[in-house]
């Protein structure tokens, strides 16, 4: 009898008789939803590790940004392009007069 | 047969029933062993633990939202020269070197070929590249380069990730952005409002995931970090750097100069634009080290003389045309003796010549004659013209000013003398320039600030702004002959070089002698000075004003306020002249009408027919809750007149250069019947005002 048991379980015959054929739609069904389950979770990991990267990417886009436009911002000063002006020869000078707006359009 | 079989299987399945069985069981035992036996056994902290989120410090700004103070991540870069293949290095060496030539600008080519060889030989395995570190927008293009495009593990390069405060323009209003260091000690900005940038730190749980990155756990508590405020400063970057650019340059021309400072505040709200401070090293060269414009209070000399001629204008006991005696260039009072600078005096001269001159004897005796039976009135009169203010800036350092007053024991006979002509008294050059920015403000006091708002996203979260630390320091009829005294300083007397065809400057000289060990001048004839002029301009629309101080070491020359201060205003005020598009109206495309800017105008108080913003005025009158009003905008220079207007019932009201819409508004709440005629503002009206008419008569208004 026990020699038997284990050949039913060993040897698969469990599955072919009782109640798993009377509810294989049911096991299947909980199957699929283990496979969904497990699914799911690994979408949401991969969701969280790409948003993690794309935190870094804008991290790093907006690094670069701020580098450049500092740098921008150091070379436009008066004083270093006036320097520039004089590095090159250019013969352009201090203005004498403000300058003045010009209106194209009603505000 | 079918037994046999049975058998077969079943032994086939024991085996691996038995085999997996072992594996299940050499499992547990292994789990066990990291579990109880081992020191580094796996914990729950090794997959699961609390973060830290930093918040990002806040930016400082200039006025108008440009960085003057940013955090930004910064690399600094190593390199492990062992790890780099022998076939690797010979193909790439040349094109790395050439790329890193390129980035770092610092040596050429070559000399990076032979540094890099130099550390290969040697076999250093932390080689730092460059002497700086890089930001991001570098190290992708280092990243990209021959052998360092291999990575840590065959190219070498080892990247350190750190964060750094960048100021944008360099230098540029350093002391007034400040630092801060680790253990938050620090100056400027960066210290006071250290709380505010710094943001809150926030944690969160995470577990790390199968790749080796650190997920937050689904669920768990977490605590947000809070990212600091960015704080938007008043300091006009182009004005900052005129400040800086001109006093720099003014101290380079002597090496008696320890130091200076030049300030430019925005006349009608105190916004302070440009602010610089230079003191000089050890080694020579200048830095802003010290604040001198806040917080060296010493006796300013002349300048103060502004307000001496209020004070006696105000009171009644002089006029500009009144006559006084500058004599030999020599008076003694009290004990002292007082001179000026001009060989053999000069003689009788007017208030107005006095001051234009910056004779020290005529206004000695001006305020000795005026308030020598009670020298209390000429004190209290200072302090009601609120010159000793505690001015609650918003940066920290503030300066103690201070007025030696009769009851103070170190009081003699010569200190109201003194007084005159800008002694016995102490204030910072930033109290010097509040006082004449109300002068030019209309008599309005501002408070000095340097912070206009905290932003978050460019978007005001707390506003700060003008604040009024005096309405008027005194009555509108010695204002205009005050301003006309300090305008008469440029057109004739010692400022000038300040003199210019293109627009007005007014202001006035100051050369005082510093009290170093409690004298003036110590045994071998050595003096400290401190020349200034404070000022602002145009004169009939101010809308700067500002004030140079330099300061020398020990000397037996002479340096003069109009000398050696007043150009450095001249070139600072030039600079910001010849930047800003504000002085003159803008020029309309064809086709376009420029707006209605009347010099009068009427109408209700606040209403949107009142063109107040458009009519040429020298400063803008306060009309909350006026009601009906006329405005006189005033020529040349003279201040705003507003009257208000007297409504009676039966009566035609004057509606004069009221625009339409507030015209029809009064005269119809009065119940007339009005037509008009033509368009712009009511030039005439019938019948005419003050004439008696019942409700439901008609009025008619021609306008132009």
């Amino acid at each position: 009898m026990k020699k038997h048991i284990i050949e039913n379980i060993l040897g698969g015959q469990i599955l072919a008789k009782g109640s798993f054929i009377r509810h294989w739609r049911f096991i299947l069904y909980i199957f699929a939803l283990v496979i969904l389950y497990i699914s799911i979770h690994f979408g949401i990991r991969n969701t969280m590790q790409r948003m993690i990267q794309n935190e870094e990417t804008l991290r790093n886009l907006r690094s670069e940004y701020m580098g450049k436009y500092t740098r921008l911002l150091y070379t436009g000063k008066r004083g270093e392009i006036e320097q520039l002006l004089k590095d090159n020869s250019l013969n352009l000078t201090d203005p004498r007069t403000p300058p003045v707006r010009v209106k194209l359009e009603e505000d | 047969m079918e037994d046999k079989g049975t058998n077969r299987i079943f032994v086939k399945f024991f085996f691996v029933y038995l085999f997996f069985l072992t594996m299940g069981a050499i499992a547990v035992l292994g789990i066990i062993k990291e579990q109880f036996l081992t020191k580094d056994r796996i914990t729950a902290d090794d997959i699961y633990k609390t973060q830290v989120l930093e918040p990002a410090r806040g930016s400082i700004l200039s006025w108008d939202g440009r960085p003057l103070s940013v955090s930004i991540p910064v690399y600094e870069l190593r390199w492990d020269s062992k790890v780099v293949a022998d076939s690797t290095w010979s193909r790439g060496l040349d094109s790395l070197a050439e790329g890193l030539a390129g980035i770092f600008r610092n040596k050429s080519a070559s000399a990076w070929r032979k540094e890099l060889s130099d550390a290969r030989r040697s076999g250093n395995r932390y080689k730092q590249i460059g002497r700086r570190t890089v930001d991001y927008g570098e190290l992708t293009e280092i990243e990209s380069l021959p052998i360092f495009r291999l990575g840590q593990f065959e190219g070498g390069l080892i990247v350190i990730k750190d964060s750094e405060r960048n100021h944008p323009y360099g230098t540029l209003a350093n002391r007034t952005i400040g630092s801060v260091n680790a253990v938050g000690e620090g100056t400027g900005i960066e210290y006071t409002y250290d709380y505010r940038l710094r943001g809150e730190k926030g944690e969160q749980t995470v577990h790390r995931a199968l790749g080796g990155e650190w997920i937050p756990v689904n669920g768990a508590p977490s605590t947000p970090a809070v990212d600091g405020v960015d704080i938007r400063t008043t300091i006009d970057v182009r004005i900052q750097e005129a400040a800086e650019t001109e006093l720099r340059n003014q101290l380079a021309m002597s090496d008696v100069f320890e130091g200076g400072t030049a300030v430019v505040m925005d006349v009608a709200t105190g916004a302070v634009r440009g602010i610089a401070n230079m003191y000089k090293r050890k080694d020579g060269s200048f830095d802003e080290s010290y604040n001198y414009a806040i917080s060296h209070a010493t006796e300013p000399g002349s300048t103060l003389k502004l307000a001496a001629l209020i004070a006696m204008i105000e009171d009644g006991h002089i006029t500009l045309s009144t006559e006084v005696d500058g004599g030999d260039g020599e008076w003694r009072y009290g004990g002292i003796r007082i001179t000026d600078t001009h060989r053999g005096g000069y003689g009788k001269m007017t208030a107005q010549e006095a001051f234009e001159k910056s004779s020290n004897i005529a206004f000695a005796k001006m305020i000795t004659e005026s308030y020598g039976d009670d020298p209390s009135a000429y004190i209290s009169r200072l302090h009601n013209m609120k010159l000793v203010e505690k001015l609650n800036l918003d940066i920290d350092g503030e300066g103690y000013a201070y007025i030696l007053s009769p009851e103070d024991a170190n009081w003699s006979t010569s200190s109201l003398a003194s007084l005159g002509y800008g002694y016995a008294l102490s204030l910072t050059p930033m109290h010097i320039l509040t006082f004449y920015n109300a002068v030019a403000n209309g008599g309005k006091m501002m408070r000095p600030y340097f912070i206009e708002d905290f932003e978050r996203d460019g978007i005001p979260v707390e506003k700060f702004g003008a604040s009024v630390v005096s309405g008027s320091i005194c009555s509108r009829s010695t204002l205009a002959e005050v301003r006309k005294a300090l305008r008469g300083v440029v057109e004739n007397g010692t400022a000038k070089v300040c003199d210019d065809p293109r627009y007005k400057i007014s202001g006035k000289t100051g050369t005082a002698r510093v009290l170093v060990n409690g004298s003036y001048e110590d045994d071998q004839g050595y003096r400290h000075y401190q020349a200034s002029f404070a000022g602002y301009f145009p004169s009939d629309s101010p809308k700067y004003s500002c004030i140079v101080v330099l300061y020398t070491g020990k000397t037996k020359g002479n340096f003069y306020g109009a000398t050696w201060a007043a150009p450095v205003f001249k070139r600072i005020a030039d600079k910001i002249y010849t930047s800003h598009p504000e002085w003159n109206p803008p020029v309309y495309a064809a086709g376009m009408t420029p707006p209605d800017n009347p010099s009068f105008a009427a109408g209700l108080a606040g209403s949107s027919g009142m063109p107040v913003d458009y009519m040429p005025m020298s400063s803008r009158p306060y009309l909350k809750n006026r009601g009906w009003v006329r405005i006189d905008g005033g020529r040349n220079g003279e201040l705003p007149v507003v009257t208000g207007l007297e409504i009676e019932k039966g009566v035609v009201p004057d509606v004069s250069d009221m625009g339409l819409k507030d015209a029809l508004y009064l005269l119809e709440n009065e119940g007339y019947k009005v037509t008009f005629k033509g368009s712009g503002r009511v030039a005439s009206q019938t019948p005419a005002a003050g004439t008696a008419l019942g409700q439901g008569q008609k009025i008619t208004l021609i306008l132009e």
